[in-house]
């Protein structure tokens, strides 16, 4: 048991309160994602909303390119498909980075209380739901 | 002095009896002429004054276990269970500098801030840009759960903590992406084009602050 450390199970998630200064973290079961890909993006042109809140720089005016766009290649316009999505994607979490990452060190109770919550089967379950909002 | 004198004084009323208590109308007795017995055998405190208790602690077992109702109007000056303490925010795309990251949580419900550089860019593509490491699971009761703002160089807009998660979303107001349609449909969140334009900013544009009050799991 823990004693440096609170720690709250949830369905696919479990919370971290480090009890000493009170450094807290959420921990989801797996890392879930949706690849998009990347479509040409066009130039951004500075507007009246840059003006009003004075972030134009001098020798710019609304209308100027702010961001440059991507350069097409030939046969491709803005809004193309430049990298094509992969869809769901998913991965493990390297849970020493993580912890270490969060609190400097990786505490046993803690690490243990984390792996054993988050089974094959549980972490199944999470994706299973990511996918389904 | 005479014989009857000398009784007189001699007496002692030790062979007096048979006096009713009622003949005794006036004066008070010594406490040493009481005996406890007398008292605690005979006193009756069933309608003792709630008044009376003035001192000393009840025994928890004289408490019913179903205590009676009260009006919560009562009750002032509750504590509620909160904690204070920082977080750890961590974002998919770029490279950025936490400077501040704390939260406040009362009962179920938690208030968290951060103030955060842009630093580098890193990646491509539209994925969505989310803020994940919340200090505790968002309820899991229906989306959003919780809600708030942000601020930055050339961007702003709302941040929303959806059910039963640990993730913070950003939907911009840059070129009126604030609607929901958009959010399901794109993810409605920074995309990493929009991130990166503190990059073409001097530094003291690089900065965003973000804010966002939601409930709890536990």
């Amino acid at each position: 048991m823990a004693t440096k450390y609170e720690i709250t199970k949830h369905e696919f998630s479990v919370d971290v309160r480090r009890i000493s200064d009170g450094h807290s973290c959420a921990f989801m079961a797996k890392k879930v994602w949706k690849d998009m890909g990347s479509t040409y993006q066009g130039d951004v042109l500075y507007t009246t909303q840059h003006q009003n809140d004075g972030l134009i720089p001098d020798g710019k005016k609304v209308g100027d390119v702010f961001i440059p766009g991507d350069t097409l290649p030939e046969g491709k316009k803005v809004g193309d498909v430049k990298v094509a999505a992969k869809g769901w994607q998913e991965e493990d979490f390297d849970w020493d980075a993580e912890l270490t990452r969060v609190f400097g060190e990786v505490d046993a109770d803690v690490k243990t209380a984390i792996t054993s919550h988050f089974t094959d089967d549980l972490k199944a379950k999470y994706v299973t739901a990511e996918k389904a909002k | 002095m005479s014989t009857y004198e000398g009784n007189r004084y001699n007496f002692s009323g030790a062979n007096v009896t048979g006096i009713p208590t009622s003949a005794i109308s006036s004066g008070t007795f010594a406490d040493a002429r009481l005996s406890s017995s007398s008292v605690t055998q005979h006193v009756d405190l069933s309608n003792l004054s709630a008044s009376n208790l003035t001192s000393g602690t009840m025994p928890d077992a004289r408490f019913p276990a179903t205590l009676p109702a009260v009006s919560g109007a009562n009750l002032t000056s509750m504590s509620v269970a909160s904690s204070v303490g920082s977080w750890s925010p961590s974002i998919n795309f770029h490279g950025w500098n936490f400077h501040q990251a704390k939260y406040v949580k009362v009962g179920r419900i938690c208030h968290v801030s951060c103030y955060f550089q842009w630093t580098s860019s890193s990646g491509s593509g539209d994925d969505a840009c989310q803020m994940t490491g919340l200090p505790f699971t968002s309820w899991n009761s229906g989306s959003p759960i919780g809600q708030g703002s942000f601020h930055g160089s050339y961007d702003q807009g709302q941040t929303m903590v959806m059910a039963n998660s640990t993730t913070l979303d950003f939907m911009s107001d840059y070129n009126g992406q604030r609607v929901l349609n958009e959010h399901n449909s794109l993810g409605g969140l920074w995309t990493k084009g929009k991130m990166i334009q503190p990059s073409y900013l001097g530094t003291e544009y690089r900065y965003f602050y973000a804010e966002c009050t939601y409930i709890t799991a536990s």
